[in-house]
């Protein structure tokens, strides 16, 4: 089957999932809504109306005001840019650098994998989110200083993946074959392996964007990750815990944004990984 | 068992030590330092500040200096609370976080493990609907939303639990609901997954066709293989309550481990952060090794692959 031909008929099997289908439009259009954040916007993220401090939702600002009268609805979708872009961001960097990595041990063994491996273990004893802190006094609290402090961290789980998906498929037939054939290693590497293991790599990698989207608001709501003049949900969600007694929606709002895109990128790749698994699962049976 | 067991204790000094070193050349390396603060210090008085805390010698002078004060068991002072030695800050945070942490995967034992049998053995598409979709949220909902309500709904609007502090049961409430949830949700997944397959295996449809009891098929034959996935649990568990009391010990204002390592980071208190990662670092390894020798202890096969041929 051609790849648009597999992505129609999977579009399809989601459309047949009611739940999915909610889910997947509400997901399309925040990352739509964050894109076309200065168009969509009724009002200036960053302009303060002293006099309209701290209003609740109204028809003029539908999800109220902060305490310096900028418009939220305004700032959150600002903030959906830089949240979603971080989360989509490392997960791309754990694509590269970790499906690199990840194959190279898997195929090559030896001092290669001993190496690669080492750190690999090394990382996985603590949590990514203790490592991304402790990287952050390093790499700084800017929008590139936390991309990397959270990338550096999580592409070593995709590397673990990758390696134990080359390591078994080394293994098969169709690569013993190509190997009869003279083709050197890199060609089997690059050309037969990696193109057989893109649904588990599409799987690993689209996991992390939810945990690596979390993984930035948490930081950022302790004060540990961007910093104020970024408005993230993080940043957000942290400035409205300062008036939660007097104004609830100053947190509120920012942390249902977060729980929304959080559960439809969770739910989703649940699917995909049920579905990608089964698919494969169908295709080694033919 | 022994040689196992030292084994894992020589390699949990290694990560141990490794993970000591990268912190120490991390944090030496990082631009910004503990005494640049807003207001500029005039040089010389800066300069005394750092010669004090032997911060103007070479790196790897200063590196000597603190494996060898602290294999004596001496971490330093603070920066940031001049007069108070790391050591001491460190016992005083411990228990709190301790009795945080066990509090929370108490918690999350007695709700996960009935919730996660259950919803394993049972047959009920729509109950199983509804766990599925409960530990999906409790996944995605933010540690920081969740305490908010909770301080919202409980203290601020009914005002019948304390917001802040440790300081006796009805602090615990709020803060151990917080942290329970993630661990709950990991223990309750697995426990769930765990059940169904071992159901499906043979040894239990023999059991059936013996004629047991479903009783007894499951609390007899089917748990006690179900929970032996569960140890891998260990690990996880030990991180996100790690984690997780960042985010609680800063929001419930818990003077614990997490609260003293996030300001300790935002200060650039290099001690305490040293002081604080080692606390941490101990914990993981201890509860890494632990799950290993519980691992080859619960399932022979993977003692060593010389016993299998």
């Amino acid at each position: 089957m051609n790849s648009t031909g597999k992505a129609n008929s999977w579009l399809s099997l989601l459309l047949r999932d009611r739940f999915a289908t909610i889910l997947f439009i509400a997901l399309i259009a925040s990352l739509l809504l964050a894109v076309l954040a200065p168009w969509v916007s009724p009002y200036d993220p960053d302009v303060q109306v002293i006099e309209s401090r701290l209003l609740g939702p109204s028809a003029e600002h539908w999800l109220g005001t902060d305490s310096l009268g900028r418009d939220l609805a305004t700032r959150l979708l600002f903030g959906a840019r830089l949240s979603l872009s971080i989360g989509v961001a490392t997960a791309l960097f754990s694509l590269v650098l970790g499906t690199l990595t990840g194959a190279l041990a898997g195929f090559f063994k030896g001092w290669t994998d001993r190496v690669i491996t080492g750190f690999i273990d090394f990382f996985s004893i603590f949590p990514s989110l203790l490592l991304a802190i402790l990287f952050s006094l390093l790499f700084g609290r800017g929008v590139f200083g936390i991309f990397l402090s959270i990338g550096i961290v999580a592409w070593v789980q995709h590397a673990r993946l990758v390696r134990a998906q080359v390591l078994q498929a080394a293994e098969q037939p169709y690569v013993e074959s190509a190997r009869a054939l003279g083709i050197s290693d890199q060609r089997i590497l690059w050309r037969h392996i990696l193109p057989n293991l893109w649904g588990p790599i599409l799987v690993s990698v689209s996991a992390q964007i939810p945990s690596n989207i979390m993984a930035e608001s948490f930081l950022s709501f302790l004060g540990l990750g961007l910093q104020p003049p970024h408005a993230s949900w993080g940043t957000l969600a942290s400035e409205g815990t300062r008036a939660l007694r007097s104004h609830p929606h100053l947190l509120i709002f920012p942390s249902l944004a977060l729980f929304m895109v959080l559960l439809a990128s969770q739910y989703l790749g649940d699917w995909l990984r049920d579905r990608v698994s089964a698919s494969f699962k169908a295709e080694s049976n033919d | 068992m022994l040689k196992i067991a030292l084994k894992r204790l020589a390699h949990s000094l290694l990560v141990l030590a490794l993970l000591m070193t990268s912190v120490f050349f991390l944090i030496r390396f990082a631009p910004g330092g503990p005494f640049d603060s807003d207001r500029a210090l005039p040089a010389e008085v800066k300069k005394q500040i750092e010669h004090r805390y032997g911060l103007d010698a070479p790196v790897v002078v200063q590196y000597g200096r603190w494996v060898r004060a602290s294999v004596q068991g001496d971490f330093g002072n603070s920066f940031q609370h001049p007069d108070r030695p790391v050591l001491e800050i460190l016992s005083m945070a411990l228990p709190h976080s301790l009795s945080l942490g066990a509090i929370a995967l108490l918690a999350a034992l007695v709700i996960g493990v009935p919730i996660g049998i259950y919803s394993g053995a049972s047959r009920n598409a729509l109950w199983d609907r509804c766990v599925r979709l409960v530990l999906l949220s409790s996944v995605s909902l933010p540690g920081f939303l969740v305490a908010s309500l909770l301080i919202w709904a409980f203290s601020i609007y009914l005002n019948w639990l304390p917001p802040a502090l440790w300081d006796g049961p009805e602090h615990w409430v709020l803060p151990g609901i917080t942290l329970m949830l993630r661990p709950m949700a990991l223990i309750t997944r697995l426990m769930r997954g765990s059940v169904k397959d071992v159901l499906q295996q043979d040894f239990i449809r023999t059991a059936r066709a013996k004629g047991l009891s479903q009783h007894t098929v499951l609390w007899r034959h089917a748990l006690r293989n179900a929970w032996i996935p569960c140890i891998g649990l260990l690990g996880p568990v030990a991180a996100h309550l790690l984690t997780g009391s960042f985010l609680v010990e800063s929001l419930f204002q818990i003077p614990g481990l997490g609260r003293y390592f996030v300001s300790a980071v935002l200060n650039r208190d290099y001690s305490l952060v040293m002081g604080t990662t080692l606390v941490f670092g101990l914990i993981l390894v201890f509860f890494n090794a632990l799950t290993e020798i519980l691992l080859s202890w619960a399932d022979p096969r993977l003692r060593s692959p010389r016993r299998n041929a």
